[in-house]
């Protein structure tokens, strides 16, 4: 499946936007560390109204502000872009905090609370920001998450000859979930996605296959391949340090069976020297 | 009829299955349809006290998973392999790995809380010194929400794609566009397909905390309906591209349509905005007309806003009188697998050429204009739209029915 890509978000290890992640990346610098409590501040970009921001997990203003990134790079509509969201985690403060109230006499679990442990989330809160009644997905495949969700948005956009939002989000797990589950790190990447392409538009070509002989997909850094290993939507990194470096690249996201996704990314013409 | 206006090539029902509080497998939903026989009972679900009803799958608590898999074990995976043995479905699945292969056979499953009660009930357990849990939690295999797909995965040694789909409630009609893109894009040529959702104290607890569960059995489009009852319930299908050659398979998925409401995130758009949507897209992807749906399952969950809205959008798009009903009143809501129980109705419906009614209602709302049935209707059903609709405004209608046939 080929595509372009039309506009790019990024949100964690201390970087609010893809502008500083690309310079970190390029530069080859190692990436920040933001603890999950001090998330909040961080994200001051997601633009929900302030009834909106009240209620709003971390999950989903951490998704959100990637997402705006992308949307505006791209200078497309928003409302008129369906919704892939995927993230493995989903709220983690949510789901902990709803375990343990359900372990207490009282079982006290709060409305909001509720509609917010719901892993569509983040893509009802977007489609009420943004006013869009597009399809809405939100998926989870664990280690395989970035890659499925990158599978499905490629599917929807070239079948049905449109772009589309694509957005993976994850964040870390408070005590006592993360020792069971340990992710490092809050990562937020948002893509807009159209089908084909000119050689002046970043492409990346997408094939399903057992053969990855020849990918290589580690970063050279070890801060940033410790989090590619660690945190399931940080397997996309490799893709965007290709994006920050425009350099041609033949990558592989591995699945859990035998095959995986071959990416070949393409940096547009007149975007990089 | 397909694909004439872009949309994705419909789908062969290969095999299906389904189980709810009716009983494993589908002649007991059948058995409940038919006798008009309600499987709600008062909540008796672990140490749960609440005042409300619920649809409990028998038998549960008794499966054992197979030998090699038991960092899967956890009441929604107990589900999945109770639904999973029903019905010839391993040996329809076995016999599609045969026509093309493990790897071309891809799994996409529904779910809202997957495993989550393997965790509620481990936060019991905590140290009450360190707040450590009491042991390894296989979280990935069990409360992450891929557990199920991946468990089926590899019980049924499938190696094509793998996801969960969770947008709440309209989690399992989904799986049907995510099989039909995955087959289109030449990823896949079956898909095992469906959803799985079981009780835990999260949903229990948090549609309580809503006021949104009823104290007795829901009656849907009641003008006294007074809430939901929660249910659990798997449901699995094995799709495929339609060749012409499918002769155990008469069944087509015609069309998805997928919308959100942009409105609220536990409260429908009150005209049904997103809804009308939904069931016009499924429409237009099946290329035909709403005059030929003869029956719609509805989401028709008894809570009071989602009827009327439901209603609402069901007049605007098929005009008054649509033949309808809801079977939350025999099932219960089974959440992320209410999609995938929509269309066993339906397929039911159609092999067996009757339109269920609806249970436990008395007086249908006067406001209504559908024609919601409430007791059964003797009648031929070719084709049927199935509604399921979720949190965070998320909308899915599926269109099926019987092959055409000059298909």
């Amino acid at each position: 499946m080929k595509l372009s890509i039309r506009g790019v978000g990024f949100v964690g290890a201390g970087l609010s936007d893809w502008l500083e992640a690309r310079a970190a990346l390029s530069d080859g610098q190692p990436p920040g560390h933001v603890p999950l409590e001090e998330l909040g501040r961080a994200l001051k970009a997601d633009r929900l109204p302030r009834t909106e921001r009240r209620r709003a997990g971390k999950s989903t203003r951490l998704a959100m502000t990637a997402c705006w990134q992308a949307v505006e790079d791209a200078g497309v509509d928003p409302a008129t872009l369906p919704m892939i969201f995927a993230s493995s985690t989903g709220d983690t403060e949510v789901l902990t905090h709803s375990c343990a109230a359900l372990a207490e006499p009282e079982r006290a679990i709060s409305p909001i609370r509720f509609h917010n442990s719901v892993h569509n989330a983040p893509s009802g809160y977007w489609s009420i920001a943004v006013g869009s009644r597009e399809p809405a997905t939100a998926i989870a495949a664990h280690g395989e998450t970035a890659a499925v969700g990158l599978l499905e948005a490629a599917m929807q956009a070239v079948l049905e000859h449109r772009p589309v939002l694509y957005v993976v989000h994850d964040l870390p797990f408070p005590e006592p979930l993360c020792q069971v589950e340990p992710i490092p790190e809050a990562m937020a990447i948002a893509l807009v996605l159209a089908p084909g392409g000119a050689s002046s538009d970043d492409r990346l070509e997408l094939v399903h296959t057992s053969n990855c002989e020849y990918c290589d997909n580690t970063m050279d850094e070890a801060g940033w391949e410790h989090l590619r290993a660690s945190v399931p939507a940080a397997r996309l990194l490799p893709l965007l340090d290709a994006m920050a470096r425009g350099e041609s690249r033949s990558l592989f996201l591995g699945l859990d069976s035998a095959a995986g996704l071959a990416l070949t990314y393409k940096p547009g013409e007149s975007t990089h020297a | 009829m397909n694909a004439s206006n872009g949309a994705l090539p419909p789908l062969a029902l290969r095999a299906w299955t389904v189980t709810t509080a009716a009983g494993a497998g589908r002649q007991a939903l059948l058995d409940h349809l038919r006798d008009g026989r309600s499987a709600l009972a008062p909540c008796d679900f672990l140490d749960v006290e609440l005042d409300t009803w619920i649809g409990r799958v028998p038998g549960i608590e008794t499966v054992r998973l197979p030998a090699g898999l038991s960092d899967y074990d956890c009441r929604n995976n107990r589900l999945a392999e109770l639904a999973l043995q029903q019905d010839g479905f391993p040996e329809a699945v076995a016999a599609a790995i045969r026509r093309h292969g493990a790897g071309r056979i891809g799994v996409v499953i529904g779910t809202s809380t997957s495993g989550i009660l393997h965790t509620e009930l481990a936060f019991r357990e905590r140290d009450s010194d360190t707040g450590a849990l009491p042991t390894p939690l296989h979280y990935a295999t069990t409360h992450e929400l891929s557990s199920a797909p991946r468990y089926l995965r590899d019980r049924l040694g499938l190696g094509g794609p793998m996801y969960a789909i969770s947008t709440a409630c309209s989690s399992s009609g989904k799986v049907f566009a995510s099989a039909q893109r995955l087959i289109a894009a030449g990823l896949c040529d079956a898909v095992v397909v469906g959803g799985v959702d079981s009780l835990c104290l999260t949903t229990l607890y948090g549609f309580a905390s809503l006021e949104l569960t009823s104290p007795g059995p829901c009656r849907p489009g009641d003008v006294e309906r007074d809430g939901i009852s929660i249910g659990e319930g798997a449901g699995f299908a094995l799709v495929e591209a339609v060749h012409g050659d499918e002769h155990d398979a008469f069944i087509r998925v015609m069309g998805v349509g997928e919308s959100v409401d942009a409105h609220h995130m536990s409260s429908p758009h009150p005209e049904g905005a997103g809804a009308e949507l939904a069931m016009r897209r499924a429409l237009a992807a099946g290329d035909v007309t709403a005059d030929s749906v003869d029956y719609v399952n509805l989401h028709g969950t008894a809570s009071r806003v989602n009827d009327a809205a439901e209603d609402r959008a069901l007049t605007a798009v098929f005009g008054p009188g649509q033949a309808c009903s809801s079977t939350k009143g025999l099932t219960g809501h089974t959440l992320g697998a209410a999609g995938i129980t929509g269309l066993a109705v339906g397929v039911l419906a159609i092999e067996h050429d009757f339109l269920p009614g609806t249970l436990n209602t008395r007086q249908l709302d006067p406001a209504f204009r559908a024609d919601q049935l409430l007791e059964n209707r003797p009648a031929p059903v070719r084709r049927v739209l199935a509604n399921s609709f979720g949190f965070g405004g998320n909308n899915c209608s599926l269109l099926f029915g019987r092959a055409e046939d000059e298909s």
